[in-house]
């Protein structure tokens, strides 16, 4: 049965997952909406290698539909999906033994003009600092300061989505935030001094 | 990514979304750990109370010495390490809830002490702290230090229910079972209840004790008279 997908892009992803759980065919809308922006979270934060990552993607859509019927409404659809690939991330670093890290930072993802702001660096310092660099500071920040970073910053979740993603208090997003942001600024500096 | 979204397909081809009330039975499973637990906090924590509230604070010196002495032998570790460690089982369960993610730590051990220490409030009212003093000796060692402390009749305690008394004699049943005779003529006596006596004084023979002090076995817990009407 072929399907076109331009009919359902006014359909919300809830409304998608009512879908899915009548007939199969509709889950290809999820995966089609979801598939590249999930690749694009899990190499941000995992150093997997393509097949690796395409199997972890794999997995976490086998996931999102076998456990169709747990979804909350009361939470976003995407927070949802996107809790799911973290946790099955987390589970490859178990299986792989690696470490979480920051592994790509892309030119175009304008993630320093993003936490620039954020930071309030501008007058402060002028930072030109290129994506190797970024991505080696990042390197350094503690993993659970990172997560935020990387989830507030990079995938532009607010903080209710965050703390439905890592599942921890929405007061606890904002200490990580306000922390990972001042250990971000101090290795810049620190950069920036010894460049 | 090449036809990640057919391959996709294939495999879940021939599966199918898990059941509904799967979820909502595991949900509920959690939710009622969580508050089983809290039960089981509070129990303990009654009896905690229970115990704390009737120590002999004031016969320290009598019972062991000194005050650091008497504190540890006689505080009621077990019941406290009991309540924590219900309360941070119920933590964890209520933490693995589908919404326990939202609260922090510190609001729900708050909330969750607060309500323990009502349940418990409510349970010693009840007469709950008392199931403590139905456990036997060895048991006791353990579980109810003061009841150990006070049924060594050869350093002069000892404690019972009243069977039988009249102007000088109190026929006694002690924790253990054991028949006494209490001879109280030169005892100072405080009014007290059924459920028993504690009694300073000294052993004269097998069965025979003196006694110089005469008091309840424990204190009435704030509504305790109330409720036991």
């Amino acid at each position: 049965m072929i399907m076109i997908l331009s009919e359902f892009e006014n359909k919300s992803d809830e409304e998608v997952t009512k879908l899915v759980l009548q007939d199969q065919k509709y889950f290809l809308i999820l995966v089609k909406r979801y598939q590249d922006k999930l690749y694009r979270y899990i190499s941000r934060i995992s150093n997997f290698n393509e097949q690796e990552k395409e199997d972890i993607l794999q997995d976490v859509f086998v996931k999102v539909y076998v456990n169709l019927n747990s979804f909350n409404p009361d939470l976003k659809f995407s927070s949802w999906i996107y809790r799911i690939t973290r946790n099955e991330v987390i589970n490859n670093f178990r299986k792989y033994q690696r470490r979480p890290q920051i592994a790509r930072i892309d030119p175009e993802d304008d993630f320093m003009s993003r936490i620039r702001s954020g930071l309030d660096l501008e007058k402060e310092i002028d930072v030109k600092i290129d994506a190797g660099h970024l991505r080696e500071i990042l390197g350094k920040i503690n993993n659970k300061y990172k997560e935020v970073l990387v989830l507030k910053f990079l995938e532009e979740k607010d903080y209710k989505e965050i703390s439905d993603i890592l599942k921890i208090p929405m007061g606890t997003v904002a200490t990580y935030i306000s922390r990972g942001k001042k250990e971000l600024k101090k290795k810049i500096e620190k950069y920036e001094k010894f460049r | 990514m090449k036809n990640l979204d057919e391959q996709i397909l294939g495999k879940i081809k021939d599966l199918k979304p898990k059941a509904k009330w799967k979820f909502l039975v595991k949900n509920y499973f959690v939710w009622s750990l969580a508050i089983l637990f809290l039960i089981f906090a509070s129990f303990a924590c009654a009896l905690f109370l229970y115990l704390l509230i009737n120590n002999d604070w004031e016969y320290y010196k009598i019972i062991a010495g000194s005050f650091w002495d008497f504190w540890i032998t006689s505080f009621p570790h077990i019941w406290l390490v009991f309540t924590i460690a219900f309360l941070m089982l119920s933590y964890f369960n209520f933490k693995h809830t589908e919404k326990g993610y939202k609260f922090s730590k510190r609001h729900i051990i708050s909330l969750a002490v607060v309500i323990i220490f009502f349940l418990a409030f409510v349970f010693c009212s009840f007469g709950l702290g008392k199931v403590i003093d139905a456990i036997n000796l060895d048991q006791s060692k353990v579980f109810n230090q003061r009841k150990v402390i006070w049924l060594n009749p050869e350093k002069g305690f000892l404690a019972g229910e009243i069977v039988k008394e009249d102007e000088y004699n109190l026929e006694l049943i002690d924790f253990e079972g054991k028949f006494w005779i209490i001879n109280i003529e030169e005892a100072h006596m405080t009014p007290y209840r059924e459920e028993g006596v504690k009694i300073l004084g000294t052993k004269i023979e097998d069965d025979v004790f003196k006694a110089r002090e005469v008091q309840p076995w424990s204190r009435i817990f704030l509504f305790e008279k109330d409720f036991l009407k």
